[in-house]
C-alpha cells in the first residue's frame, strides 16, 4: 500500500498552491481582484489539507511538505502578472493531476471515506486552476500587445 | 373624474389608486406647468433618471420646455409621474449648460471651435493606434444615453478602432442583472413585466428599495398594497426603507451577506417540498448540485452570519414557498454588494423552483439602476457583443463581421470586452493612454475616489469628456466636448421591463453643443473607418437610419425590435420587444448554438468553455446555478467598527449634475448625512444633526448624522454628492471611502461593502441633517421637520 505517498504528494502539491496564492497576492496589490481572489481560494486551498488531515492520519503520511517555493521576479507589472499567474496555474495543475492520482488509488483501496473528500477536494482544486485560465486570458492581450 | 393639486415633494407617490388582483391600473395623469406657461405643443419623451420608463409629453413654448404630462396610455405609468419626471428637466436649461469646445492648452481648459477639438482628438487617436495599436484606446459610456447612440460608439469601438476596452457605467447599475440572467437562462433579456405587479400574490424585493429607485412602479405596487386582496410582501434590505415598512416580512440582513440568505431560502424551499418539481424535470438543469450547497444552510446557519432570526428567514421562505404568483424584483443591495451575481442567480433560482415564470403574476425583474441601462446591454456598449452575441462563439462573432461587413478578426472577442474597474487599473499602468468618458461621472461615481482621482487627472492620460456640465471629471480633462441632452436629440431608449419609447427633439442644444450621435457620426468620418468593400463602417446618417441599422444587427438575435418603427412609436406610445414575458413556454436562448455565455463559476468568475457548456446544457434549459457564501473581502474590525452602506435618494440621480440644478428635488436633499440606527448613534455620542467624520481605510468624509431606521451596525450615506457645488469643502463624496473590489462574475463595484469608523465632530444645535424625512431615511425623532416642496412642488392629477 503506497497511499501515504499520494496523500503526501497531494498535501505538498496543496501547500505549494497556498503559497503560490499568499505570494501573488502580495506582490500584485494593484491588481485588487487578484488581492481578493487569491484570499478566497487560499480559504479553499487551506480547507482542502484539512479534509485531508484523517486520512493522511489513516494511512500515516508524515512527510513534509518541504520548503515554500519561489517565484522569480519579472520587473514589467503586467508581464509579471502574467508570469506569477501562469505559476501558480502550474501549481494548480499539478495539485489537480495529484488528487486524479490519489483518486485512483482510493478507488483500488475501496476507501469511500477517502474517495468523497477527493471528490469534493478535487473539485476546489479545478476551479483555482479554472480561474487561474480566465485570468490569464484576461490579462494577456493587453501585456503582451500594449 | 377629478383633478387634484398634490405636493409631490411632501407625497412622491402621489394619490392612490387602488386595485385589485388582474384589474387593469387606472390612469392617474399628472401634469405640471411652470407659472404662466401656455404650452405651443407637447413633445413625446419618457423618463431619463431613472429605469421605470415613465412616458410622458414635454410642453415646449418659445423654444423651451416649460412643463410635463404623463402620457395616460402608456402600459408603464399610465400618465403618472415621478418627482425627477415632474422637476428634473429644469436642469436642461441651466445657465452653467457647456455651450463650447473646450481644449487643454498650457494646464487651463480653453474654448475652442469643433473642428480644434475634433483634430485634438483624431490627431491622438491616429499616432495611438499608429504606435501601440487599439489596446491604447478605451471608451467608457452610460446609461443615460439613447440606443441610437450606443449602437454607433460600439461599432466603432469595436470595429473602427478594433479596442476591447469599451464599457458603460452601466458597469455600476446593471451588470449583475445581464449577467445573473445570463448564468440562469443562457442570455440576458428581462423575463417578467410590470403587469406581473397586478397579477400576483406575493411580491418579494431582494436589494430593492423601489419606493425611491422607480417611484412609479412603487405607486403600482402601492395601489395593490392598498386594494382587494392585496399580495403579501417580502424584503431583504438593511435598511427600513418604506416597502420594508409595509412588508409581512422584512430580513435587515447584514451587507455582504445576500448569498447566505439566499441559500437559506432555498433550503427551506426544498426542505419543505416547495419545489415545483415537474417544471424543474422539465425546464431546468443543475438541481443537484443546488440541493447540495443549500443543505447545509439552514435558517439557524443564515441568521448568525446574516443577523437576522431564523423565524424570520422562515417566515419568510414560507411567503416564496406558498406564494401561487410570486414576482421576484432585485436591485443594488444586492448587485453593488459581495457576491453580487451569485446571490442575484439564487432569486432566478427560486423562481424556476418554484415554475414562477412565463405566466401572469410569476416573474423575475432583475432590475436596472439608469434610464437606457437595457440598450448598453444590447448595443454591445458594456461588456457584451451587440444582440447578446457570445463572444466565445465563433458563429455569433463571424455573423456580427458579417452584419458590419468587415472581417471577424477586427472584431476583439478574445475574452468579455475590458470591464471599466480593469480599464482604471490600464490607465494607472500606462498601457491605456487614451480614454474617452461620455455622460458619466466617474470621478464622483467609481470606488475609491482617491485613487480614481489620481489616475484620471494625471498627465500620463489623454482623457476626453462630452457631457452637458463641467462635472468634476471634466475639469480634469484635455477635451471636453459639449454634448446635446434629452429632448434636444432624438432617439430610443428602453426600460427595465423592455419597454421602448421614442423621445423626440423638442428644443435646440445651448450655444454649439451637439447631439451624442452626430458626435460619433462625426469622429468616425474623420477617422475614415471603412468596412472591407471600403465602403464608410458606420453607413447611417441620422437616429432613425442608426435605429434601423441596430434593428439589422439585432434581427435573428432574442431583442429582435422586429415590428418596432419610429412611426409606431410616434403613433402608440411604449412597446415591448419579446412581448408582455419571455419564457412563457418554458423555452429560454440556452442551447449551446445559441446561448449569450457558456457560464461561468459564480464564485471565482472562472469561465467554462463550450464543451462543459454542452455537456451540462445540451438541451438549453435553465440553469441552477449555486455557490457557498464566503466571506467579503472587508468586513467590521476594531480600527473600523461599522459595515459601510451607499446608496441613493428618491430625490436625486447620480452625482447630482441633473438633480441639484432642479430647485425642489435640491431643496429635498440638500446635502449629504450619515445613517445610524439609534444603539449606534447612542455608543458613538451622537444624537440628530452633529457633524460627523465617516472614515475608512481609503479617505474620509464629514456628513451630519440621520439617527434612523438602518439595521444596527451599519452606516449609509448617500453617494451623490461630489464637489462641483460645494468647491470649499472637504470631499463629501461617498467614493472617497468604498473599497475598490468587484464581484467576480459581473465585474460590478462592490459599494455596499466595506468597513467605516464613525466619530463626532461637533454638536448639531438643534439643527437636523439634511435628509429627506419621507423615504428610507426618515429619522427615529419625530421633532424633525417634515419634507416639503410647497407650492413650487405641486401637480396637478387628474385621477379617473
Amino acid at each position: 500500500m503506497r497511499l501515504d505517498a499520494a496523500i503526501a504528494d497531494v498535501r505538498a502539491a496543496e501547500t505549494a498552491v497556498l503559497n503560490a496564492l499568499a505570494l501573488v497576492g502580495a506582490r500584485h496589490e494593484g491588481d485588487h481582484d487578484v488581492v481578493h481572489m487569491t484570499r478566497t481560494l487560499r480559504r479553499l486551498a487551506d480547507a482542502n489539507v484539512v479534509a485531508l488531515a484523517p486520512a493522511a492520519e489513516r494511512y500515516g503520511a508524515t512527510r513534509d511538505p518541504g520548503p515554500a517555493p519561489v517565484l522569480p521576479r519579472t520587473p514589467d507589472a503586467g508581464l509579471a502578472l502574467l508570469h506569477d499567474l501562469r505559476a501558480l496555474h502550474l501549481r494548480y495543475a499539478e495539485a489537480s493531476i495529484d488528487w486524479v492520482l490519489l483518486g485512483q488509488g482510493a478507488q483500488a483501496a475501496r476507501d469511500a471515506e477517502l474517495l468523497d473528500v477527493v471528490s469534493r477536494c478535487h473539485a476546489q482544486t479545478l476551479r483555482g486552476l479554472k480561474w487561474t485560465v480566465t485570468r490569464l486570458k484576461e490579462a494577456a492581450p493587453q501585456a503582451l500587445t500594449s | 373624474m377629478s383633478v387634484q393639486r398634490v405636493d409631490r415633494i411632501a407625497n412622491p407617490w402621489g394619490t392612490r389608486t387602488p386595485v385589485g388582483p388582474g384589474e387593469p391600473w387606472p390612469e392617474r395623469v399628472d401634469e405640471l406647468l411652470a407659472e404662466g406657461a401656455e404650452p405651443e405643443r407637447w413633445v413625446q419623451t419618457a423618463s431619463v433618471l431613472h429605469s421605470d420608463g415613465d412616458a410622458y409629453d414635454v410642453a415646449v413654448q418659445d423654444g423651451r420646455i416649460v412643463g410635463v404630462r404623463g402620457r395616460g396610455a402608456d402600459r408603464v405609468n399610465r400618465g403618472r409621474l415621478g418627482p425627477k419626471d415632474a422637476f428634473g428637466w429644469q436642469a436642461n436649461a441651466s445657465p452653467d449648460r457647456l455651450t463650447e469646445p473646450l481644449l487643454r492648452r498650457d494646464g487651463e481648459l480653453r474654448p475652442v471651435s469643433w473642428d480644434e477639438a475634433m483634430d485634438a482628438i483624431v490627431a491622438r487617436s491616429r499616432a495611438l493606434l499608429e504606435e501601440r495599436g487599439p489596446g491604447a484606446l478605451g471608451f467608457y459610456t452610460s446609461g443615460q444615453l439613447f440606443l441610437e447612440d450606443y449602437y454607433t460608439l460600439a461599432i466603432i469601438a469595436r470595429a473602427g478602432i478594433g479596442t476591447n476596452h469599451i464599457d458603460g457605467n452601466t458597469r455600476l447599475c446593471t451588470a449583475t442583472a445581464g449577467e445573473a440572467l445570463k448564468e440562469s437562462f443562457g442570455c440576458d433579456g428581462q423575463p417578467g413585466s410590470y403587469e406581473d405587479v397586478n397579477h400576483a400574490d406575493a411580491i418579494a424585493l431582494f436589494g430593492h428599495n423601489v419606493a425611491e429607485t422607480q417611484p412609479v412602479l412603487w405607486a403600482r405596487m402601492l395601489d395593490r398594497l392598498e386594494g382587494p386582496s392585496p399580495p403579501r410582501l417580502l424584503v431583504v434590505d438593511p435598511r427600513r426603507t418604506l416597502p420594508a415598512r409595509r412588508a409581512d416580512v422584512h430580513l435587515a440582513v447584514r451587507p455582504g451577506t445576500n448569498l447566505a440568505v439566499m441559500n437559506a431560502l432555498l433550503h427551506e424551499v426544498v426542505a419543505n417540498g416547495w419545489v415545483d418539481e415537474g417544471y424543474v424535470a422539465a425546464h431546468a438543469v443543475g438541481f443537484e448540485e443546488l440541493r447540495e450547497t443549500v443543505a447545509p444552510c439552514t435558517p439557524e446557519w443564515a441568521a448568525g452570519i446574516c443577523g437576522v432570526d431564523a423565524d424570520a428567514i422562515r417566515a419568510a421562505a414560507r411567503l416564496v414557498g406558498t406564494a401561487q404568483r410570486l414576482l421576484c424584483t432585485v436591485l443594488q443591495g444586492f448587485y453593488q454588494s459581495h457576491q453580487a451575481t451569485a446571490a442575484a442567480c439564487q432569486v432566478n433560482n427560486l423562481a424556476i423552483l418554484r415554475g414562477m415564470l412565463g405566466r401572469p403574476g410569476c416573474g423575475v425583474l432583475q432590475m436596472n439602476g439608469q434610464p437606457t441601462a437595457q440598450n448598453t446591454r444590447e448595443t454591445g456598449a458594456n461588456g457584451d457583443l451587440p444582440g447578446f452575441r457570445n463572444f466565445a462563439n465563433d458563429d455569433h462573432v463571424a455573423d456580427l463581421a458579417r452584419v458590419w461587413n468587415v472581417d471577424p478578426l477586427r472584431i476583439p472577442h478574445y475574452g468579455a470586452s475590458t470591464h471599466v474597474m480593469q480599464m482604471v487599473r490600464y490607465l494607472e499602468q500606462g498601457t491605456l493612454p487614451f480614454f474617452w468618458v461620455s455622460a458619466t461621472n466617474p470621478l464622483v461615481s467609481l470606488p475609491e475616489a482617491g485613487r480614481i482621482r489620481s489616475v484620471l487627472a494625471s498627465d500620463r492620460v489623454f482623457l476626453v469628456v462630452q457631457d452637458l456640465y463641467l462635472t468634476e471629471t471634466a475639469r480634469v480633462a484635455d477635451v471636453v466636448l459639449p454634448a446635446a441632452t434629452w429632448m434636444e436629440k432624438t432617439g430610443t431608449f428602453t426600460n427595465a421591463d423592455r419597454t421602448v419609447h421614442l423621445s423626440e427633439q423638442a428644443v435646440d442644444p445651448p450655444g454649439q453643443a451637439r447631439a451624442d450621435l452626430d458626435i460619433w457620426l462625426d469622429y468616425a468620418r474623420r477617422m475614415d473607418f471603412r468596412d472591407r468593400d471600403g465602403g464608410p463602417l458606420v453607413h447611417w446618417h441620422d437616429p432613425e437610419s442608426a435605429f434601423e441599422a441596430f434593428k439589422a444587427c439585432v434581427a435573428d438575435r432574442p431583442c429582435s425590435y422586429e415590428g418596432i418603427t419610429y412611426a409606431r412609436l410616434r403613433e402608440g406610445s411604449g412597446i415591448q420587444w419579446g412581448g408582455e414575458r419571455l419564457y412563457a413556454d418554458g423555452r429560454f436562448f440556452a442551447a449551446p448554438d445559441e446561448c449569450e455565455t457558456y457560464g461561468r463559476d459564480l464564485l471565482t468568475g472562472g469561465l467554462l468553455d463550450e464543451t462543459e457548456y454542452r455537456a451540462l446544457n445540451p438541451d438549453g434549459r435553465a440553469i441552477l446555478k449555486a455557490a457557498d457564501h464566503v466571506p467579503a473581502p472587508e468586513g467590521p474590525g476594531d480600527a473600523h467598527p461599522l459595515r459601510l452602506n451607499t446608496g441613493r435618494t428618491l430625490f436625486h440621480f447620480h452625482t447630482r449634475t441633473k438633480t441639484a440644478r432642479a430647485p425642489q428635488l435640491q431643496a429635498a436633499a440638500p446635502d449629504v448625512w450619515v445613517e445610524l440606527a439609534p444603539v449606534d448613534a447612542d455608543r458613538l455620542g451622537l444624537a440628530e444633526g452633529d457633524l460627523a467624520e465617516i472614515a475608512s481605510a481609503r479617505g474620509r468624509i464629514e456628513a451630519r448624522v440621520r439617527v434612523g431606521g438602518v439595521r444596527e451596525g451599519v452606516a449609509f450615506v448617500p453617494f451623490h454628492y461630489g464637489w462641483w457645488d460645494a468647491p470649499d469643502r472637504p470631499s463629501r463624496a461617498a467614493n472617497e471611502l468604498t473599497i475598490t473590489a468587484w464581484d467576480p462574475v459581473s465585474k460590478q463595484p462592490l459599494f455596499k461593502t466595506g468597513a467605516v469608523r464613525v466619530t463626532k465632530l461637533a454638536d448639531g444645535g438643534g439643527r437636523p441633517a439634511p435628509a429627506p424625512t419621507n423615504t428610507a431615511s426618515a429619522p427615529v425623532d419625530g421633532d424633525v421637520p417634515e419634507t416639503r416642496g410647497g407650492p413650487q412642488a405641486e401637480v396637478a392629477e387628474r385621477l379617473p
